[in-house]
């Protein structure tokens, strides 16, 4: 050591070999540093723990040992961590360079070691470490100082990150715009092995290292791009890296160097990505995506495209679809005119006889210029959207259309129709079998569907044509009855199966039936459930057998396949026919019950009917008798007179006589017969508009003189503003004079009375009619009599006919009104007619 | 001259069978109904009565129990179109049943026979 020169800095040298250490003690000794050296690893943990010097050489023993634990340790203490340690081994091998990554040595030389390297690599770190170099030393002009002297101030300029790595990869140099990237210091980096971990991507990170190795290897540069740089602060940055061979002091470097395309990078690294977002997109926007040329020719299509429509690159997109799509109807030359969009939906069929909904949207794309590029075709699947939507139409349709019929026949027409018809359910076949309640036995009674698959072809055309809703379609019941005739129809109609319980395991429409639960059957051949004779019948392999319920009660079972389509039946289709079958079983029911109805309805009517016949037989007979009677008082009187005269013919007083009486009778016998024929003529009504006082006043006119003659008193209290009633004048007054007349007659055969005979005529507006009473206080009439006043034949009077009041009471009724009594033997009777009026009609 | 009392409601027949029954060598008195046949049958009492059944007031079945509780000696004979009243159990009552005929040999045989007299022409 100098004396009197300030110390440059205290160097600790571990170094088991006495005689080297002595070596390199007096190599450092003799550059002006304080030197104190130690054999073992021990002494210089106290030495280091105790003085703390300002770098450390330790000669490594063979293969790192010492010196890697002793580095271990050190950069474990705080105190002592920053200390740099100088590494001296017997050999240098990258295996020993990896033992300290963790505990990263300053510096590493290989025995033998130079001396003027040595002491201008402590001289260097202790400088960076803060500590002056000794005064007055003279640097000796190796290559690396040279390198330094020309280049430093010019690569710490230049606008790029540079990095210069020695064969050991460690790291020699950073320049200043690099070192300001890491916000690090020179002296943390020199010496460190070039570090993955400034490269933010791993994988970049071993990739650039691997290229390092290989440059020194090969001596060929290698240029990376777009690696991604992870500064302490601030954004990731981008850089291209290109590692050149260099030379320094005899020694393969490497010249890394970064150049900034971070701006760049990063902008185009958003365009890819919204590149691949636009892409996901469109393939997975669930609708076909085309641009088309200005001749209609696929130039571009997503996926889903291609899937719908098939590989059309260069095709013309009309010409491909022809018939199915918009461009079918528009032509092509307008759309390329038109700025608008257009929008047109469409329908097809699959070959397999589903039925497809797509709308398209063509948008033209123009220049700058305004013309027309290119047509941007979107088209969108509306199938799922569609069939949804005619779904609930169909169940809501087929709610209505189930109220709408009480008859069976047209009911399972309508459930068939629903079934089949339509795409919403849209099978191919449906059958319907009903429970017959007193036989317990399913019968088959109505099947819907073509006979055969061509048949199947056309309708399925004509259904695409057209847009037809189930009430259209099942208006066409006509066909219901062409039906009858198909052997389809009557196939199923042949079709029975018993319901008893060991019935179930027979057949599927029974089970069905009994277990009441939905059977679907993927495959008839192989499937328990299904006998050879049904399939023989049925012909299909799949198909599904719903039960039609009411109130938990099985009254059919609903079967329906797509034996020409093949179409798979959906889990869906089966639940919208469960849920169609609730419905159809309640309105099927209801029918049924309504023809039970009307059936004991028209036995009831029938009975009625001979009963009436009866009534009429035994009124023919009464009539019968009563003419009998009627006719045999006049004829017995006629008779005897005729042959009284036979008897003494020249009597003349005596023939006169008798002839006078024959005369009479005759008379009263014409009286009997027109009568009968009254009542027995059907009367035609030629109702008009009648004022019901006026009838009245005009009857009173005809009685007033006969009233006078016997003392009657007749009145009549008119009501005011009475409505116009509708009558046949001529027959009500018939009715009314009889009435009154009646009214007198028995007015006059009262023989004690207590006050003076009258009859009063009152006529007053009630509810849709005019009453209009005719009161006597006559003798009245027993109960008995009263209840059959009206009936033909039946007479309280001397010589009446017993017809009056029947034959009145017949107009009555004609005419829509009514006639009725009310009267008690001693205190007179009531008649009261009602009279329709004018409004209500006849 | 034997007396006959003659029942019935209408003025014609009445006429004609009184007519006849005078012819016949009788002497007859008329009725209109049931209660005018009984207050003559009070004032005289006849030899016979010849009643007919349908009448207003009171019919001629009712006539005969009145007439029967009066004096059940008197012949009575109904006179009727009808020939149902003969299943009217209280017509067995009566001394015979005729049914109205212009022919009125019948019932002047009837009166003959109730009265005891030779069967005549």
């Amino acid at each position: 050591m100098n004396e009197g020169q300030p110390s440059s800095g205290t160097v600790l040298i571990l170094d088991p070999d006495e005689g080297h250490r002595e070596f390199l003690t007096h190599v450092l000794s003799d550059d002006g540093f304080d030197v104190c050296d130690v054999p073992d690893r021990g002494a210089a943990l106290r030495v280091l723990r105790e003085e703390t010097p300002d770098l450390v050489v330790a000669v490594a023993e063979s293969r790192g040992g010492g010196a890697v634990e002793l580095l271990a340790t050190l950069r474990s203490e705080p105190e002592i961590a920053l200390i740099p340690v100088i590494v001296i081994t017997d050999h240098l091998s990258h295996d020993l360079l990896d033992h300290f990554t963790n505990a990263p040595a300053a510096d590493l030389f290989q025995k033998p070691v130079p001396a003027g390297d040595l002491t201008v690599r402590v001289r260097e770190l202790l400088r960076s470490a803060g500590l002056s170099a000794p005064e007055g030393i003279s640097l000796p002009h190796t290559e690396i100082e040279d390198l330094r002297a020309a280049g430093l101030s010019v690569l710490d300029a230049a606008p790029v990150w540079i990095l210069i790595a020695d064969e050991y990869l460690r790291m020699r140099f950073a320049n200043r715009a690099l070192l300001e990237l890491w916000d690090i210091p020179l002296s943390r980096i020199a010496g460190r092995r070039l570090d993955r971990m400034l490269i933010a991507d791993l994988d970049e990170g071993r990739h650039a290292i691997k290229a390092t190795k290989e440059v020194l290897a090969t001596g060929r540069p290698v240029k990376l791009t777009a690696l991604r740089l992870r500064p302490r602060t601030g954004a990731e940055r981008a850089a291209d890296l290109t590692i050149t061979p260099v030379t320094i002091g005899d020694r393969p470097h490497a010249l890394l160097t970064l150049s900034d395309v971070s701006e760049h990078w990063f902008s185009g690294e958003t365009i890819r990505q919204e590149k691949r977002k636009l892409e996901e997109i469109v393939n997975g926007m669930g609708a076909a995506l085309g641009v088309l040329d200005k001749d209609l020719k696929v130039v571009w299509a997503n996926k889903t495209f291609q899937d719908w429509f098939g590989e059309m690159w260069g095709q013309r997109f009309d010409f491909a679809l022809r018939g199915l799509m918009l461009v079918g109807d528009t032509d092509p030359e307008r759309i390329f005119t038109e700025r608008e969009h257009t929008s047109r939906e469409w329908a097809h069929y699959t070959a397999s006889g589903d039925k497809r909904y797509y709308r398209n949207i063509i948008l033209p794309t123009h220049d700058s210029f305004g013309r027309l590029k290119e047509l941007v075709l979107v088209t969108q699947d509306l199938t799922e959207v569609t069939l949804r939507a005619e779904q609930h139409r169909l169940l809501r349709d087929l709610a209505n259309l189930l109220q709408s019929t009480l008859d069976l026949d047209r009911l399972l027409y309508i459930i068939l129709t629903c079934a089949t018809a339509g795409h919403a359910l849209g099978f191919n076949r449906a059958f319907v079998f009903l429970k017959d309640p007193e036989t317990g036995v399913l019968r088959g009674e109505m099947g819907v569907g073509p006979g055969s698959q061509e048949e199947a072809f056309v309708i399925w055309a004509e259904l695409a044509g057209a847009q037809r809703s189930l009430s259209d379609l099942t208006s066409d019941y006509q066909q219901a009855e062409l039906l009858e005739s198909q052997p389809l129809a009557r196939m199923v109609r042949e079709l029975s199966y018993p319901l008893g319980a060991e019935d179930a395991r027979r057949e599927v429409v029974a089970r069905t039936a009994l277990e009441n639960r939905s059977q679907l059957i993927r495959d008839s051949d192989s499937d328990p459930r299904v006998t050879p004779e049904f399939r023989e019948n049925f012909g299909c392999s799949e198909f599904v057998s719903v039960p039609l319920t009411t109130k938990g009660k099985v009254v059919g079972v609903l079967l329906a396949d797509n034996v020409f389509s093949s179409r798979p039946i959906s889990e869906e289709q089966v639940n919208i026919l469960e849920l169609f079958a609730s419905p159809a079983g309640l309105a099927i029911d209801n029918a049924l019950t309504y023809a039970e109805l009307k059936d004991s309805l028209k036995r009831r009517r029938e009975a009625e009917e001979a009963l009436i016949q009866s009534e009429r037989l035994a009124t023919v007979g009464r009539l019968a008798a009563h003419v009998a009677h009627e006719i045999r008082n006049p004829l017995t009187t006629i008779g005897g007179f005729a042959r009284s005269i036979l008897k003494k013919p020249e009597d003349g007083e005596r023939v006169q006589r008798a002839a006078g009486i024959i005369a009479e009778e005759v008379g009263r016998l014409e009286g009997i017969l027109s009568g009968v024929m009254d009542f027995t003529r059907p009367a035609r009504v030629q109702p008009a508009p009648v004022d019901a006082n006026e009838l009245v006043s005009k009857c009173l006119v005809m009685l007033e003189q006969d009233a006078a003659e016997s003392g009657i008193s007749l009145s009549f209290s008119a009501a005011e503003n009475l409505p116009p009633c509708m009558l046949d004048e001529e027959q009500i007054h018939q009715v009314l004079l009889n009435l009154i007349r009646n009214a007198f007659e028995a007015l006059r055969e009262q023989e004690d009375r207590e006050e003076p005979p009258r009859v009063e005529i009152t006529t007053r507006a009630v509810e849709g009619a005019v009453e209009l009473d005719i009161r006597d206080n006559g003798p009245g009439m027993a109960a008995e009599l009263v209840d059959k006043v009206f009936e033909p034949f039946i007479s309280c009077r001397v010589g009446g006919t017993g017809l009056g009041l029947a034959v009145g009471r017949k107009i009555m009724l004609d005419h829509g009104g009514d006639v009725s009594v009310t009267s008690e033997p001693g205190k007179g009777a009531v008649f009261t007619l009602t009279l329709p009026l004018a409004a209500c009609g006849t | 001259m034997k007396l006959v009392l003659l029942v019935e409601d209408e003025a014609n027949q009445r006429l004609l069978y009184q007519t006849e029954l005078v012819d016949e060598g009788y002497e007859v008195e008329l009725a209109a109904d049931g209660r005018e046949a009984l207050e003559k049958l009070e004032a005289r009492r006849p030899d016979i009565i010849i009643l007919d059944i349908s009448m207003p007031n009171m019919d001629g079945i009712e006539t005969l129990g009145n007439v029967l509780s009066r004096d059940n000696s008197i012949p009575v004979i109904l006179h009727t179109a009808y020939s149902s009243y003969k299943d009217n159990f209280m017509t067995w009552s009566a001394d015979d049943y005729v049914v109205k005929s212009s022919d009125l040999t019948e019932l002047k045989d009837r009166i003959r026979l109730a009265l005891g007299e030779p069967k005549g022409e």
